[in-house]
């Protein structure tokens, strides 16, 4: 795994020093983001559950939210208008979560339907974890792409042109369009051939 | 046969025209080689390993990263001698909504999420385990006299792409567009697994 420094290091190589390096941290940031957006880096991770709450926030660091877990159901993503539909009192019921919506919500948060009325229960853990059997009913875990500061070898390089597209892209006294556009390109085809399988 | 890493330094330094290296210094093209083949065979899955993947019972839902730090991508899973099928890992859901907690005697199927995450599905009730076929990182040339690990079949490629990014260092666009070309050309870019 590489650390952000040795991505950067690359960058100046390949700008041959002419970088802005605080720039350059700060475009590295933005390649992560974007990434992470197209789901390169997942993770699950676990929410405890609270009675009568029924909305809850995207974990520290989650950018796109894949799926919703509620103990041993995955749930589906609805919309308003299908909960309308269900039940028009659909914000105060409660019971097991079968869906959840976040259409309408806060920035990075869903609302579970309907509202959990059992608290999450003591994490035992005896056997598979996360999702296994040990895994305690009430919890609400979340698959979601994140961003990382640590990144597999691989995408050292691709990601070291992507923040020379973004420096030289920039009005400064190093602009030049045509290296950026290149480099740009090279770099998002090199990640075109390391992305894995489509599952 | 493989190729030490020193002569296609030499050979890429002779296309981009700096045969003594005084534009590109050699060691940082031996970096960037092992940069430009580990993408290639990342492309090819030329060069991988077998492992034995120990599965916990129950658990269905594994991070890469513990398993294999090397892991690139899955080429394949057997158990028992027998492939298990890859699937789109949304098909679970719609197959079972409580896909997460099946048990049965033996695992029927496998997903991939990103870069780090593996479904194999359903889980099974007691300990057991599985052969894990991967595309590997290459292994890091430390110096010159490093034999690179991709196929001689995919060195043109490995070249061309090195190629591209030195005529991008040195600012000479054309060549480093028709070097990009050759390479996603001589890979089949269009042929994408």
């Amino acid at each position: 795994m590489s650390v952000k420094a040795t991505v950067l290091d690359l960058v100046t190589l390949m700008a041959c020093g002419q970088n802005d390096t605080l720039m350059s941290s700060r475009y590295f940031d933005e390649v992560i983001l974007d990434l992470a957006k197209a789901q390169w880096f997942v993770t699950m991770t676990g929410i405890a559950g609270v009675v009568g709450q029924a909305v809850y926030a995207y974990p520290a660091g989650a950018v796109t939210l894949i799926g919703v877990f509620y103990g041993a159901h995955q749930l589906e993503r609805a919309t308003l208008r299908e909960l309308e539909y269900v039940d028009p009192q659909w914000r105060d019921a409660t019971g097991e979560p079968v869906c959840f919506v976040d259409e309408g919500e806060t920035t990075h948060t869903v609302r579970l339907y309907p509202i959990p009325d059992v608290a999450t229960q003591p994490v035992a853990y005896l056997f598979g974890e996360p999702l296994g059997r040990g895994y305690p009913d009430g919890e609400i875990v979340m698959l979601h792409s994140e961003t990382r500061t640590t990144v597999p070898d691989y995408l050292d390089l691709p990601i070291a042109l992507m923040v020379i597209e973004r420096e030289f892209s920039r009005e400064s006294d190093h602009q030049h369009p045509v290296l950026a556009k290149q480099c740009g390109e090279l770099g998002r085809l090199m990640l075109e051939m390391t992305k894995p399988s489509a599952g | 046969m493989a190729e030490v890493a020193g002569s296609l330094i030499t050979e890429v330094l002779r296309r981009v025209r700096d045969p003594r290296g005084e534009a590109h210094a050699r060691a940082d093209v031996l970096l960037l080689l092992d940069k430009c083949q580990r993408i290639v065979n990342a492309f090819t899955d030329q060069v991988f390993e077998t492992v034995t993947m120990d599965l916990v019972p129950t658990q269905q839902v594994y991070g890469l990263s513990t398993i294999e730090p090397a892991v690139v991508d899955i080429k394949d899973i057997k158990e028992g001698g027998r492939s298990l099928p890859r699937v789109p890992w949304r098909s679970l859901f719609y197959t079972d909504r409580e896909w997460t907690r099946a048990v049965a005697s033996r695992t029927e199927v496998f997903a991939q999420l990103g870069t780090d995450l593996l479904v194999l599905h359903p889980s099974e009730p007691i300990a057991g385990s599985v052969e894990l076929t991967y595309t590997k990182e290459t292994t890091t040339l430390v110096d010159e006299n490093t034999a690179t690990d991709v196929i001689d079949d995919d060195l043109p490629a490995v070249l061309d792409l090195l190629e591209a990014v030195l005529s991008l260092r040195q600012r000479e666009f054309q060549p480093a567009s028709d070097a990009m070309a050759r390479a996603a050309g001589r890979l089949m870019m269009d042929k994408r697994k």
